[in-house]
């Protein structure tokens, strides 16, 4: 089966302020986008359980422009204090990397 | 002389505003020159991010070196100067704060002795008085921005600093001063360029998402590395992003990119008058290099809002870094760390220092020290593991004290019976133990509803 990794152009994270961390998964081209939005293996309980929060609490926006889906979850330390380990969220991506796609072609 | 309010471009079918990044984290001189050349109606540096941690708010220090952020300042004062263009130079300082207000105005008047020149320059404080704060709360007029705490009465008086995120209603107040540069503090990024555009009456869609567009110069072109600066355009009804180096390309793609950079919601970007609404924008390549955007859309708020933040002191921090190898240890790393925590915390009390008076964290790099618990792959041994042990104290000293003993107590503790006199610690350090300086957090990350969005600003003018 198909990785996240295999399947995107790029797969970043970045803190949106001190509240979220948010993600931009980018597809090659559109055929794989639309796979991977159609195959909803993207999907609220899929963040809730990578990374500790409310699937409520998570927000997955289409952008048909720039092949991307973005996703924007909550931050679980807010506070930015002693126990941070990444203040800008720029390596929280790589538990994506591994997560299976049913049914999608890795892209040439 | 004063480039604002003075009409000299003539033409207002088109705002050019010029855009570099981030004081302090360079750009390109020659591209600067080129763009210079464009005749910008304004040009445009932000300073400063929350990116770096509320140590730098808390403590009123700014994240990039002096001597960084005089060379861009520089360059830029002088060729602002030279088309008089007015510079705005947005959350001076990195926090925005007080004194790194009064840093900036330090550094723009010594460069601009240096260079000769004579400015007019607009400071515009985004430092709030606690008491505003106090007052809002009181009044309901304070909510939590995400999933942080609701603001308390304590959690103002806790905090060191407190600012106000400026939007462009402050900073065209300060061009219509007629200054030649406006220092501004903690400010909105878009709003250092649209201010310009909306002075010069364009229409609020295609100036904001021209200045979201242009807000991270570099980004918006397929070389990042050398990509800054770019120009917006802004017209009537559509408006331009071009990079000023040659050699470097704008894309739909490029562009469409920087407005989903770093924000939560791609299709609406909060302003503290409202909310730019790029999902229905249109991007087209004009030219190999330049690309054109229709369909932005602004939708005004019914009531404006700012963002404030506020950091507050945790305590003090001191460091401990090791390495370690020895495959025996590595395999049952949890364990040891286990045991090196309970070990130190007797060596820790036997110095009078009480449990409620230092913090540590184990920072195993190597082994889900970036992830924690999130770590998928948490099962697997690792090869080697640099140690940070992080202290924070209520004093330094304390802090220094239990650092200094945790190399010793962690080295020679015997985790199999095997060690004989080795240690477990490699240290690529001497001394091994670093003061990490003041701890702070977020105390204050909320948004205060106002009736105007420049009332929590003032603007203050200096000549230098």
């Amino acid at each position: 089966m198909a990785r996240l990794a295999d399947l995107t152009q790029a797969l970043k994270s970045a803190n949106a302020g001190a509240s979220w961390i948010t993600f931009d998964i980018v597809f090659p081209d559109l055929a794989t986008y639309d796979a991977v939005r159609r195959s909803r293996a993207l999907n609220p309980s899929l963040f809730a359980r990578l990374y500790g929060v409310e699937a409520t609490g998570v927000s997955i926006y289409d952008c048909d422009q720039v092949r991307t889906i973005k996703v924007t979850i909550p931050r679980r330390t807010a506070s930015g204090g002693p126990d941070e380990t990444d203040f800008d969220g720029v390596q929280q991506f790589a538990p994506l990397l591994d997560v299976e796609v049913a049914g999608v072609e890795i892209p040439p | 002389m004063s480039g604002a309010g003075t009409g000299h471009a003539g033409n207002h079918d088109e705002v050019r505003l010029l855009a570099n990044c981030v004081i302090g984290f360079g750009f390109s001189r020659r591209g600067f020159q080129l763009g210079l050349e464009r005749e910008p109606h304004l040009i445009g540096c932000d300073s400063g991010s929350t990116d770096f941690g509320p140590a730098f708010l808390g403590g009123g220090r700014d994240p990039k070196s002096k001597l960084s952020s005089e060379r861009d300042l520089g360059i830029m004062l002088v060729g602002a100067k030279t088309v008089e263009a007015p510079l705005v130079i947005g959350s001076c300082g990195g926090a925005g704060g007080a004194p790194h207000l009064e840093g900036f105005r330090t550094m723009v008047a010594e460069l601009a002795g240096h260079a000769g020149m004579r400015l007019k320059v607009a400071l515009v404080h985004a430092d709030l008085d606690p008491a505003l704060v106090h007052r809002a709360l009181d009044e309901g007029r304070v909510t939590s921005l995400g999933p942080v705490p609701d603001l308390t009465h304590e959690a103002i008086d806790g905090s060191t600093a407190i600012v106000g995120m400026l939007g462009a209603g402050a900073l065209i107040d300060a061009l219509d001063t007629g200054a030649d540069v406006v220092l501004a503090g903690r400010c909105a990024d878009p709003a250092i360029y649209a201010c310009e555009a909306l002075r010069r009456g364009m229409p609020a869609a295609s100036s904001w998402h021209a200045a979201k567009s242009i807000d991270k110069g570099y980004l918006a072109t397929t070389e990042p590395a050398k990509g800054s600066p770019v120009l917006g355009t802004v017209r009537a009804d559509h408006f331009t992003v071009e990079p000023m180096l040659p050699g470097v390309r704008c894309t739909t793609e490029s562009v469409a990119r920087v407005t989903m950079h770093e924000n939560p919601d791609p299709f609406a970007i909060v302003q503290p008058s409202g909310a730019i609404a790029a999902g229905d924008a249109r991007y087209e390549q004009l030219d190999d290099r330049t690309v054109r955007v229709t369909g932005s859309r602004f939708e005004p708020a019914d009531r404006p809002s700012i963002k404030i933040e506020g950091a507050r002191l945790v305590g003090y921090r001191a460091i401990m870094i090791a390495g370690m190898r020895d495959p025996r240890l590595l395999a049952e790393l949890d364990g040891f760390l286990h045991d090196f925590r309970q070990l130190l915390e007797r060596v820790v009390a036997s110095l009078g220092i009480r449990p409620e008076q230092w913090s540590m964290r184990f920072r195993p790099y190597g082994h889900n020290a970036v992830l924690g618990d999130l770590e998928p792959q948490a099962d697997q041994p690792p090869r080697e593991v640099g140690l940070v042990v992080d202290v924070v104290g209520d004093t330094e000293d304390i802090a220094v004290a239990v650092a200094g003993r945790a190399g010793a107590t962690g080295s020679r503790l015997d985790f199999t019976g095997k060690l004989g006199g080795g240690g477990n610690f490699a240290y690529p350090f001497s001394p091994n133990v670093f003061r990490g300086g003041a701890v702070y957090e977020w105390s204050v990350w909320h948004i205060l509803d106002v009736e105007d969005e420049r009332d929590p600003f003032r603007i203050e003018l200096v000549e230098v």
